[in-house]
């Protein structure tokens, strides 16, 4: 009779003891699953007994049968109830649908509602409320679980939810049978079915590997982390020895005299920004991906960062032979409120892009904005004419360390870290990055940023104000101030020295302090017009020493303005130095420009003299000395070279004309002097020769003039010889500068088809040390604009060792040649 | 190597000349032409001047004679008859103009050449033809041309170095001149190191040639990778001049 009961209670002894073999962590589920094996082992116990008593109902005493019966019906509702939590356990993930009201008061029931039997020929079978009770409540849950598990199914992990889904329609099967026989008895099967299945999911490899993995992503998320905030810390011991290089190689730039070694401390220097440029490419990425990179918002002028980036942009774009262009919409507010410093490296990163991938035409930066209510929403447009990207590839942009067609662009330097750093930033600002490409043709990246606006007045024609501004080099910082005195404490002498040689040719004297004891100690024997302070020192950091000096109140330097030079790039070591009492702050690399500011902004103006460039403009080096010309007098009217040159030019032209005219006059009697006429014509002498530099010439006609007007012949009798000799040695110098210039000119073209021919041979027979020399003398020369370019680019496939790109040059230079000739 | 701006017009007396003078100087032939030759002159800056007259006209001699003018500080070989010398007034007495009559062998021109230059002719020759064989040649291979010139620089003083900027170029070069030891760069792109590692391993005529790595990435993993194509050496870049100095000593046995 109870044979099925029995097998299943060695089934379920089987799966209990596989089960509990084996350590396990203690998590909801095993909880779940090892209460319920137990009762299920319980169940069947009982159920094997009320099998044996119900049928033997008059052998057994009645209290001992409803005892039993009353525990095996307890026993099968607290199964079901373990079974509807663990299907949705399965289901959710976590611990919900408690209901377990219902279960105790549908065990309380079992326990105390009345209990009957009836006899019949196939069997005895149990009825009544406690049996009812017991039956419902098992139907309800098994409903309530069929139906979130019908629910859910979607979202269940596929292994688990197929696993479950069998066992619970085993089970409602099952259920639903011995509802309508009730005398097969056939629920012990259903309940080890259901401990079966649930087993597998336990026991599951799939899901144990889930698990597993799990586990694992865990553990290396949290390296990942670790390594970040490594990183972050790191950017002050990698900038400090890179700011010492890039400080030295410029003092070498400043310095030298020597042609050679200028050329190496040019490639250092080349070298050490682009090292640096990396460097912070990747502390950028590390401090994003680490959760520490922050938007610092501070009021700013678009002008001024526009103007920034024309300026980095520009030059490197004219090398290439692009043009760039800036448009902005006139009416956008010029005062914003938002991280510039971020908005900047954006830009700058999307143009340098652009200006790398285009090898012809223009790169074109629009800034058009829509201002609603105190925001101004920006749109930003980078478009360039260059070599485009595939559709395909757009995706592969915003990867970190990936570099689309990297076969035909591994002659562009770069990390692959720029585009996805920018669509970061971006995203930090609430903003993201689009791209529109067509391949061989251009792209254009663009985004809209919301900014707050701070003054609304509108920005105006900025185009004007940029072309104006092309011609000014600023590269050094060219002041003096040799009365100031400043102390600098840092405790590595390497970056006091660079520090030392960046105020050089200031004449600004700079007292050292290699500790922030030292400088406390300096600070009570002098004043100090400005104190800068490093912070990373042992013993005594920057913010320690500077509060010593503000405590100290008789102390020389109490006042002294105190500016932190910190290669610490961490977000907030701003806001947290000027809290600390800082008047200002640098950060190392230390910019020239931005000291020249921090200085300014703390020493009263009248001890500063502003000292012009030093004649660095390579535009106006043809110009060579000559007597009667004062360069920088016509530079003021002329600053276009090609402008100086064609009133030269035509003052070279006209000079002769003058002087036969006025020996003439001296001839004359002094009655038949027109002296209008030599007025006017002496008027307008002075005038050309004025804008020429001519200055000699140009004030000698002055006084001609006034004795003109006055009728004063006798001056003018003895001025004119004298007028008349300048003219001349004018003329002289003019014809010395033409020649020189037309000399290169005609020469220039068979020289250069040698040079060109002697080059390209000594290359095909890789003899670079010729092909150098003889590139090296091709410096020495000038040529009309097109030859020039070309000259340009074969010099660089000279110091590439592009042996075909010099061929391919060399037969253009040939070709362009022939056609002049034609 | 001294260098010799030879004025002549191209025939076979000049091309025989060019080829005996080839393993002494490094020779640039040119038109006699006045113009031109002015032209060559300052751009090849030769230490001495050799003129053939051989079949130049009148108006090249005279040329010729105004180039000696312009540039009285250098150095000249004439080659020519008596008659063009008195004819067109050479002075022969001038210290920095030697005339040799024809017909003249080649090695007595370049024995002339050497004693105008104020060099023995023996020692010269002897030098030259040590230096020919004693220098070692070693050839460095890399992508990045700054790179190349530098570690060219390191060591020309004591070996003879040529460069080559990409695996097909390397091989141009090996075929003109085949080196003692070569350099080369594992990152490349197009074709890597490695590549031209088999490539060259492959070719008869350099497989027994010492090749050594270059590479700037330290990754444990890559080195066993490349190591196991059995170069002779590997050097980490940025290499310093002792470690490529000591290499090149290790192979060449110095």
């Amino acid at each position: 009779m109870g044979k099925l009961q029995t097998g299943c209670f060695i089934i379920t002894i089987f799966i209990m003891i596989l089960y509990f073999s084996v350590k396990r962590t203690v998590t909801r589920s095993h909880k779940l699953y090892s209460l319920l094996l137990i009762i299920s082992l319980l169940y069947l116990v009982f159920d094997r007994i009320t099998v044996y008593t119900v049928n033997h109902i008059s052998k057994v005493p009645a209290a001992w049968n409803q005892l039993m019966h009353r525990l095996f019906l307890m026993s099968l509702v607290a199964c079901i109830y373990l079974i509807y939590r663990y299907v949705l356990l399965m289901i959710y993930e976590e611990a919900v649908g408690e209901n377990g009201w219902l279960m105790i008061a549908s065990v309380a029931a079992a326990g105390v509602l009345p209990l009957y039997y009836r006899i019949t020929e196939l069997g005895n079978y149990s009825y009544g409320p406690a049996a009812y009770v017991t039956y419902g409540s098992v139907a309800i849950y098994t409903v309530m679980m069929s139906y979130s598990l019908l629910c859910h199914y979607k979202d269940m992990e596929k292994k688990k939810r197929e696993i479950i889904l069998i066992t619970v329609v085993f089970q409602v099967t099952i259920s639903v049978y011995q509802a309508f026989r009730p005398l097969s008895l056939i629920s012990c099967l259903g309940i080890t079915l259901v401990n079966l299945g649930f087993f597998l999911t336990v026991e599951s490899p799939d899901i144990h590997l889930i698990e597993q993995l799990k586990e694992e992503k865990k553990l290396a998320e949290g390296a990942n982390h670790a390594k970040s905030a490594f990183l972050a810390n790191m950017s002050h011991e990698i900038r400090t020895p890179i700011h010492a290089v890039i400080g030295m190689s410029e003092m070498i730039l400043r310095e030298s005299r020597e042609k050679e070694i200028l050329s190496y401390a040019g490639d250092i220097y080349a070298a050490a920004n682009s090292l640096l440029g990396i460097v912070n490419d990747i502390l950028d990425f590390s401090k994003i991906e680490s959760g520490h990179m922050e938007i610092e918002p501070v009021t700013y002028q678009l002008s001024s960062l526009l103007h920034d980036i024309y300026m980095l942009i520009g030059d490197r774009a004219r090398q290439k032979g692009l043009s760039i262009q800036i448009k902005v919409n006139e009416s956008i507010p010029s005062v914003l409120y938002g991280d510039d410093v971020r908005l900047k490296q954006i830009l700058v990163n999307l143009m340098t892009n652009a200006v790398k991938y285009t090898e012809q035409g223009t790169v074109t930066l629009n800034v058009d904005g829509g201002i609603k209510g105190n925001t101004c929403a920006l749109d930003f447009q980078v478009k360039d004419t260059g070599i485009g990207i595939k559709e395909e590839d757009i995706n592969k942009l915003f990867e970190a360390f990936t570099r689309i067609e990297e076969k035909r662009n591994r002659t562009i330097e770069g990390t692959g870290l720029g585009i996805n750093i920018t669509q970061q930033l971006l995203l930090l600002m609430g903003s993201t990055l689009r791209v529109e490409s067509v391949y061989g043709k251009g792209s254009c990246f663009f985004f809209t940023v919301e900014q707050k606006i701070v003054s609304g007045e509108a920005i105006g024609n900025l185009e004007e104000r940029l072309k104006n501004d092309k011609g000014q080099k600023t590269h050094h910082a060219g002041f003096r101030a040799p009365n100031v005195c400043v102390l600098v404490t840092d405790d590595i002498d390497l970056n006091r020295r660079v520090f030392k040689g960046l105020l050089k040719q200031t004449g600004i004297q700079v007292v050292e302090a290699e500790s922030g004891r030292e400088c406390i100690r300096k600070a009570k024997e002098e004043v100090y017009d400005l104190i800068f302070m490093d912070n990373m020192m042992p013993d005594m950091d920057g913010i320690e020493a500077m509060h010593r000096l503000r405590l100290d109140e008789n102390g020389k330097n109490r006042k002294t303005p105190v500016i932190m030079l910190t290669a610490n790039a961490i977000a907030g070591a701003r806001e947290e130095y000027e809290r600390e009492g800082f008047d200002g702050y640098l950060s190392k690399p230390i910019d020239p420009q931005k000291l020249k500011k921090e200085i300014c902004r703390f020493i009263s103006s009248n001890r500063i003299e502003e000292v012009g460039e030093k004649e660095e403009n390579t535009c106006f080096d043809r110009l060579t000395d000559l007597s009667c010309f004062q360069w920088d007098y016509a530079k003021l009217y002329n600053p276009e070279e090609e402008q100086l040159l064609e009133l030269l030019n035509g003052l070279r032209q006209t000079l002769p004309d003058f002087k036969c005219e006025w020996r003439v006059i001296l001839e004359k009697k002094d009655t038949e002097i027109d002296l209008d006429e030599l007025r006017i014509a002496v008027h307008s002498l002075k005038g050309l020769t004025a804008a020429a530099g001519a200055l000699t010439i140009s004030s000698l006609s002055k006084v001609i003039e006034t004795a003109a007007r006055d009728g004063n012949i006798d001056r003018i009798k003895m001025l004119l010889p004298v007028l008349l000799e300048e003219i001349e040695r004018g003329e002289n110098d003019l014809a010395m500068l033409f020649q020189e210039t037309k000399q290169i000119k005609s020469e220039d073209m068979q020289q250069l088809q040698i040079m060109v021919q002697m080059i390209l041979d000594a290359m095909c027979r890789f003899d670079y040390d010729e092909a150098d020399r003889i590139e090296k003398k091709l410096e020495q020369y000038q040529y009309v604009k097109p030859v020039q370019d070309l000259v340009l680019q074969l010099q660089e496939s000279v110091r590439d060792l592009n042996n075909k790109k010099a061929v391919e040059l060399g037969e253009r230079i040939r070709q362009m040649m022939r056609g002049e000739i034609i | 190597m001294k260098r010799v701006l030879l004025i002549a017009e191209m025939n076979e007396i000049t091309r025989s000349l060019n080829e005996a003078m080839l393993p002494y100087f490094q020779v640039q032939l040119c038109v006699a032409d006045m113009d031109y030759a002015g032209k060559m002159l300052k751009i090849f800056e030769p230490d001495i001047l050799l003129v053939l007259f051989n079949q130049i006209d009148s108006t090249g001699i005279r040329g010729i004679k105004n180039i000696l003018k312009e540039y009285d500080m250098l150095q000249a070989v004439l080659v020519g008859s008596q008659y063009e010398f008195k004819g067109y007034g050479f002075d022969s007495d001038s210290i920095h103009i030697h005339c040799l009559t024809r017909p003249v062998k080649n090695q007595e021109i370049i024995r002339a050449l050497c004693e105008s230059m104020g060099i023995s002719y023996t020692d010269y020759e002897d030098k030259i033809l040590e230096k020919k064989d004693r220098r070692k040649h070693i050839l460095f291979v890399d992508d990045n041309p700054l790179l190349l010139r530098s570690m060219k620089a390191l060591v020309s003083d004591k070996y003879r170095v040529s460069i080559a900027v990409s695996g097909s170029q390397a091989f141009e070069v090996m075929q003109q001149e085949c080196p003692d030891l070569i350099f080369l760069d594992c990152e490349m792109p197009i074709i890597n190191g490695k590549m031209v590692l088999k490539a060259i391993r492959a070719n008869y005529q350099f497989a027994h040639l010492p090749v050594i790595f270059l590479s700037a990435v330290a990754d444990r993993d890559y080195i066993q990778e490349l190591l196991a194509l059995k170069p002779d050496g590997y050097i980490l870049k940025p290499a310093r001049q002792e470690n490529i100095l000591a290499m090149i000593e290790k192979h060449l046995g110095i």
